[in-house]
């Protein structure tokens, strides 16, 4: 015969309360640590919005001759130089660049720029992946990784995406030189 | 003056107590109790989900008035019922014989919930304080959830008063032959989050949705799997009240195979395995999984368990269509790819290719992508088109007909229990709820509901008259058996007189029968031998004019 306590509960009752309050803390902790995951990627996702927006303007100012900077992302057309993908990148990101402050928000030591979102390659997670799209005969939209070597010519299309922490890429959006 | 006085202070009484009875009194019957309480808890869901959405950015700034003004709406009317509760106090019964009603219930729990949901908007449009804090302090307004949950429980308490924890929580979780209305919020709340994580799900296979909300997602689905997990717990736990499942491991063990709590763990499982095995495997498919979580509604749905014991009940009918089916298919796909293969080796490649093409034609579907073109793999076509109406058409009429024929004993057992509830001539209110139930369960309407009443009663009293006249009967062969007549009583009781006169009656028309009738006429033709009443009778009996 089970003793019960003064709010009428046995030891079986408590072991299952435990259990119970158990349960709710796991989760919880589970919970919260996707939430600051996505909150993360949040970050990511903003950061990437003001890349975007400042590529479009960058954009609408040299279609009107409105001299720019940083040169180093100007296409061939405008500039008269050949300017790639990678001096593109350094200039911008750089400490003294427009998007100096952009830090990988998952992992701060990861890199904020990957070439592809690779599970095997656990520092490409949180970092900005840029792909270049080339559009087939049939109208179809095809993406490639957009290599360091890449001339910036007017008309280059990139895509934006993020690498989240299960290696997936979530697309922010699209922007043309 | 005083007259005015006099004549203000009544009309304020009889509107109080017209505000209290139609709005605020939950023993009246009909007045809008139910329905205000119904609108102020979805007023408070929709809030929660005001309060969710407004945490993305993108959202809040695009419709940054319309969330104020919803906001305001949601105040103005927790506002008004705030006041009305207080203004109508008096009138309550909990409160009236209290020294002074309103204060009283102004420092009551209820009272200082409602009051704590508005208060952060009034403080805020007069204090300057952190919009942050402000928001936070709104999730106050869920505590006026309770006003819905704490009559309920209070009525649980004192219902299973002496039962114990786990036999209280096994009521909470299951359906049971006591009317229990935590049972019923219960049921609601977990309803509520199956199609609040279900349509989370759906929305978040759209990439913008996914893109802006999925930080809301992800905490709708820790708190969704929060809220199974726990049900799951309870339901484990609890299960050994059941008669059936009493051992506590084999018990246990038992419920936990259950279909029904199969699908509760699959609707947990994907949370767990992706959030802590995600980063080594690719669990990303078993976010899928997360709809299984629409399935736990058909625990709640008296018709679907209705179709899976009809489809139980005819389950050998059903193997054996299934098993033609198979063997057609098998036998069409063989003879599918002999006479095709050669004609078309890029269609027709195998059988297993060929199995596609004989069930899309069994099925009556025919995409068209993959067409015969031999002679016999025409022929072979037209008998499969043929043959195929009426094998899918076997499982299909075996189910339509075996529900049919539950709705039929679910209808003639409401009327049996109607039967016996009427025994006294009265139906109560609890038997009328009890029927309620099972016609809901048996999918009977309200009308035929009181169709089957009318019907019962009527059937009722005419079984009743019957019953009432064979023990007359009875009574009057037993007096006659003596050679009695009961004058007195005929004199008092008109059915018994009745009863009486018929077999008095039916008595006279034997004599007739065994008689000579002529020399009867003949005797009482003579005027002093009888009264021309007597000699009327025994012509209209004779059948003479």
């Amino acid at each position: 015969m089970m003793t019960k306590s003064s709010y009428g509960l046995n030891l079986q009752d408590y072991f299952f309360i435990i259990i119970l309050i158990s349960n709710i803390v796991f989760v919880t902790y589970l919970g919260t640590d996707i939430y600051h995951e996505a909150v993360k990627l949040d970050i990511a996702k903003s950061n990437g919005e003001a890349f975007l927006a400042w590529a479009e303007e960058l954009k609408r100012n040299t279609d009107k001759n409105i001299s720019q900077e940083p040169q180093a992302c100007l296409p061939k057309e405008i500039l008269n130089e050949n300017n790639t993908w990678k001096d593109c990148l350094q200039e911008i990101f750089d400490q003294k660049g427009k998007f100096h402050h952009f830090k990988n928000p998952i992992e701060e030591a990861n890199p904020v720029v990957s070439r592809v979102c690779d599970k095997k390659v656990t520092s490409t997670k949180g970092s900005f992946i840029f792909e270049k799209i080339n559009i087939n005969s049939s109208g179809i939209p095809t993406y490639a990784p957009l290599e360091d070597s890449e001339p910036l010519v007017k008309g280059l299309m990139v895509r934006l995406s993020v690498c989240d922490r299960g290696y997936y890429r979530i697309i922010i959006g699209e922007t043309s030189l | 003056m005083n007259f005015m006085i006099l004549n203000i202070r009544q009309l304020n009484l009889k509107v109080r107590k017209f505000i209290y009875n139609k709005f605020f009194n939950p023993d009246i019957k009909n007045n809008y109790y139910h329905l205000i309480d119904k609108a102020i808890t979805s007023l408070i869901i929709l809030n929660l989900f005001g309060m969710l959405i407004e945490t993305v950015p993108a959202i809040y700034n695009l419709h940054k008035s319309s969330f104020h003004l919803f906001d305001q709406i949601s105040i103005l009317v927790f506002t008004v019922e705030y006041i009305l509760r207080i203004y109508v106090v008096p009138e309550d019964l909990n409160f009236s014989n209290k020294k002074n009603p309103r204060i009283t219930y102004f420092f009551s729990p209820f009272a200082l919930i409602d009051l704590f949901a508005i208060l952060p908007f009034y403080l805020g449009t007069f204090v300057d304080i952190d919009l942050r804090i402000l928001r936070a302090l709104r999730l106050l307004r869920l505590f006026k959830l309770f006003r819905t949950v704490a009559p309920a429980m209070k009525e649980f308490n004192q219902l299973n008063h002496g039962a114990s924890f786990r036999k209280k929580l096994y009521l909470i979780v299951n359906e049971s032959e006591q009317k229990n209305k935590l049972h019923e919020i219960f049921d609601f709340f977990i309803i509520l989050w199956v199609i609040i994580s279900v349509v989370c799900v759906v929305l978040e296979s759209i990439s913008s949705f996914a893109y802006y909300f999925s930080t809301i997602f992800s905490v709708i689905d820790t708190i969704a799997v929060g809220i199974f997990s726990t049900e799951y717990l309870i339901r484990l736990y609890s299960c050994v009240e059941n008669p059936k499942y009493q051992h506590w491991f084999k018990g246990r063990l038992g419920t936990a195979k259950q279909g029904s709590n199969i699908i509760d763990l699959l609707s947990i499982l994907p949370f767990f395995l992706e959030t802590l095995l995600g980063h080594l495997f690719d669990l990303r498919f078993l976010r899928v999984f997360r709809l299984m979580r629409l399935l736990k509604l058909m625990r709640y749905s008296d018709a679907t368990k209705a179709l899976i014991s009809s489809a139980k009940k005819e389950w050998p009918v059903m193997k054996a269509s299934l098993f033609i089916m198979l063997l057609l298919v098998l036998l069409s796909a063989c003879l599918g790819y002999v006479f095709e293969h050669e004609a078309q080796p890029d269609k027709f490649e195998n059988i297993p290719q060929s199995v596609y093409w004989a069930v899309i034609t069994l099925a009556s579907v025919g995409y068209g992508d993959i067409v015969p073109v031999t002679p016999m793999g025409r022929f072979i076509t037209i008998i499969l088109a043929l043959v195929g109406i009426g094998i899918f058409a076997i499982p299909a009429a075996v189910l339509s007909s075996s529900l049919g024929e539950q709705i039929r004993v679910g209808r003639e057992k409401v009327l049996n229990d109607l039967y016996s509830m009427l025994s006294d001539g009265v139906l109560s209110d609890e038997e009328r709820q009890l029927i309620d139930v099972e016609a809901k369960k048996f999918k009977i309407s309200k009308e035929e509901v009181e169709q089957l009443i009318d019907r019962a009663k009527i059937e009722r009293q005419k079984r009743e008259s019957d019953q009432n006249r064979e023990r007359l009967l009875l009574e009057i062969l037993n007096l006659s058996k003596k050679g009695q007549l009961d004058f007195e009583r005929c004199s008092q009781d008109p059915l018994f007189a009745t009863e009486q006169f018929k077999i008095t009656l039916s008595q006279l028309q034997q004599i007739l029968k065994v008689s000579n009738t002529e020399k009867i006429s003949f005797i009482l033709e003579d005027k002093n031998n009888s009264t021309p009443t007597q000699l009327k009778v025994a012509k209209i009996l004779m059948d003479k004019p």
